[in-house]
């Protein structure tokens, strides 16, 4: 085997592992209200998102291969005499969008996925090609932008449809009101998690096609090879089946207690823009999207109690994640490009990153065993003295 | 991006979000509203139902519910759009490739 072989290989089950925290980070944005209103049992919720999510993969067609396009300057490095600069780029920044989900996770915080990945991206791009490797002006139009409007459009919508609901049912009899809007939340959240399958798989499928790219395993104008499809599809589907236990809670139970018609109208805003937005030249993320409904519900609903405090938090992890995504891409970057430097070879950073990004993944994951969430421990009440994920 | 260009895609974006994520929920309401029958309080709060709905109001509000249904067999397709057109050459909304 080769060292492009080994790196090839390292790079490709990064991604895959980005795309698997991917799915996890974000099974709450679709679910969390069912989970927590007991329109589904959670067990249940995550399988049925896992499946829509498996086929909504499927359904990715015409993959954006330039990943970060207007981002970063990815192209501008000549690749047909050695990719192995471009690679290491892709690498360390997806180990920064990684690392980035699993700290987030950890706190218990839905943080939006491509921002950590398009951060960790930036990282790596100006960490190794300077200012000039990111385009700055499409960051502002593409990212902060969406991320500071997605979550006010998302409230104001929700807030209004969550009046209307309540408005118009008022004289349907509790039980018959549970009972029938359970369907709306199940209906709303697959429509979420099929939507949710068909665009976020697709971005890492567009990486790998880039990390293949660059190894010379394929050429530019090559269609997306099959298993790339396929094992995006099954990566996504294995992390959404895993349920973020912890990330579903906060969204939940922590920022409202959401009852079921108030889920049927935040899930309707959420499906309802994230469907329609980007056909108005402007995609929205889906985690922004689902936090801001669920909190807008929250506000149209007479005696619902925003956590004010939870959304706090919430709001800063998200301002967050662009930067500190892009410092673990930088810092990665420049550790990988160091040793590769020194030993004169084009794999030892890539397998010193490798192992780092493995010790820290587990480092975490043991820390997550402190106060552990499960399916058992997802709908208990939320604990407002200690504000704590865990129960 | 100036003011007036976000603005241009801001309106259309709330708009449309209105109409479907608030509209569709609140359409969902009125299907659940036309089952609801006659209803009373309890002494300790609960809303009971104490006279099941007319055959009309369930008729009307299978109706809702089908409309329904079909709006969200429109969204599946307009998921799939992509999709469809690359397989089977059929361009459904005539705008693949920007949405989603």
């Amino acid at each position: 085997m080769t060292t492009e072989l080994i790196v090839l290989v390292i790079v490709v089950l990064t991604a895959l592992a980005f795309d698997f925290t991917n799915g996890f980070h974000d099974t709450g944005n679709a679910m969390a209200t069912s989970i927590a209103t007991g329109a589904l049992k959670p067990k249940t919720a995550v399988a049925l998102s896992a499946s829509l999510n498996l086929v909504g993969a499927f359904l990715s067609v015409e993959v954006a291969k330039t990943v970060g396009k207007g981002l970063v300057n990815l192209d501008q490095i000549d690749i047909s005499q050695d990719g192995s600069g471009l690679m290491l780029i892709v690498f360390t920044g997806l180990v920064g969008g990684i690392l980035w989900n699993l700290l987030t996770w950890l706190v218990g915080l839905p943080s939006s996925s491509s921002h950590a990945l398009f951060g960790g991206l930036i990282g790596s791009a100006l960490a190794a090609l300077g200012f000039s490797g990111v385009q700055w002006a499409g960051v502002f139009s593409k990212i902060v932008i969406p991320a500071v409007m997605s979550p006010v459009i998302a409230a104001f919508v929700s807030c209004i449809g969550t009046w209307l609901v309540y408005r118009i049912a008022a004289p349907v009899s509790d039980e018959r009101k549970h009972r029938t809007f359970r369907w709306g939340q199940v209906g709303t959240a697959s429509l979420m998690s099929l939507a949710h399958g068909t665009n976020d798989a697709q971005k890492t499928m567009g990486v790998i096609f880039l990390a293949l790219v660059a190894s010379g395993a394929v050429n530019e104008s090559d269609s997306i090879p099959f298993w790339v499809k396929a094992a995006c599809a099954i990566a996504i589907a294995l992390g959404t089946w895993l349920g973020g236990w912890r990330i579903i809670r906060t969204l939940g139970k922590g920022i409202v207690e959401v009852d079921t018609p108030q889920g049927v109208a935040a899930d309707g805003a959420s499906a309802a823009i994230i469907l329609t937005s980007s056909h108005f030249g402007m995609a929205l993320s889906t985690t922004h999207v689902a936090t801001g409904s669920i909190l807008g519900s929250g506000l149209g609903r007479k005696g619902a109690q925003v956590r004010w405090g939870v959304a706090g938090r919430m709001v800063l992890a998200w301002v967050i994640t662009l930067p500190a995504a892009s410092v673990i891409g930088a810092v990665t970057w420049l550790i990988g490009a160091g040793l590769n430097t020194l030993t004169g070879t084009h794999f030892v950073g890539e397998l010193v990153v490798f192992g780092l990004l493995c010790l820290f993944s587990f480092i975490i994951w043991r820390r997550s065993k402190h106060d552990d969430v499960s399916a058992d421990s997802v709908t208990d009440d939320w604990d407002e003295k200690s504000q704590k994920v865990s129960a | 991006m100036s003011l007036f260009e976000l603005l241009e895609k801001i309106v259309p974006v709330t708009l449309a979000g209105l109409a479907f994520g608030a509209g569709l929920p609140a359409l969902y309401a009125l299907g659940v509203r036309l089952l609801a029958g006659r209803t009373e309080y309890t002494a300790d709060g609960q809303l009971v139902e104490i006279e099941p709905p007319s055959t009309a109001a369930r008729v009307a509000s299978a109706l809702v519910f089908v409309l329904i249904v079909g709006v969200i067999i429109v969204a599946i397709l307009w998921v799939a759009k992509d999709f469809i057109d690359h397989t089977f050459g059929w361009n459904i909304f005539g705008v693949t490739g920007g949405g989603h």
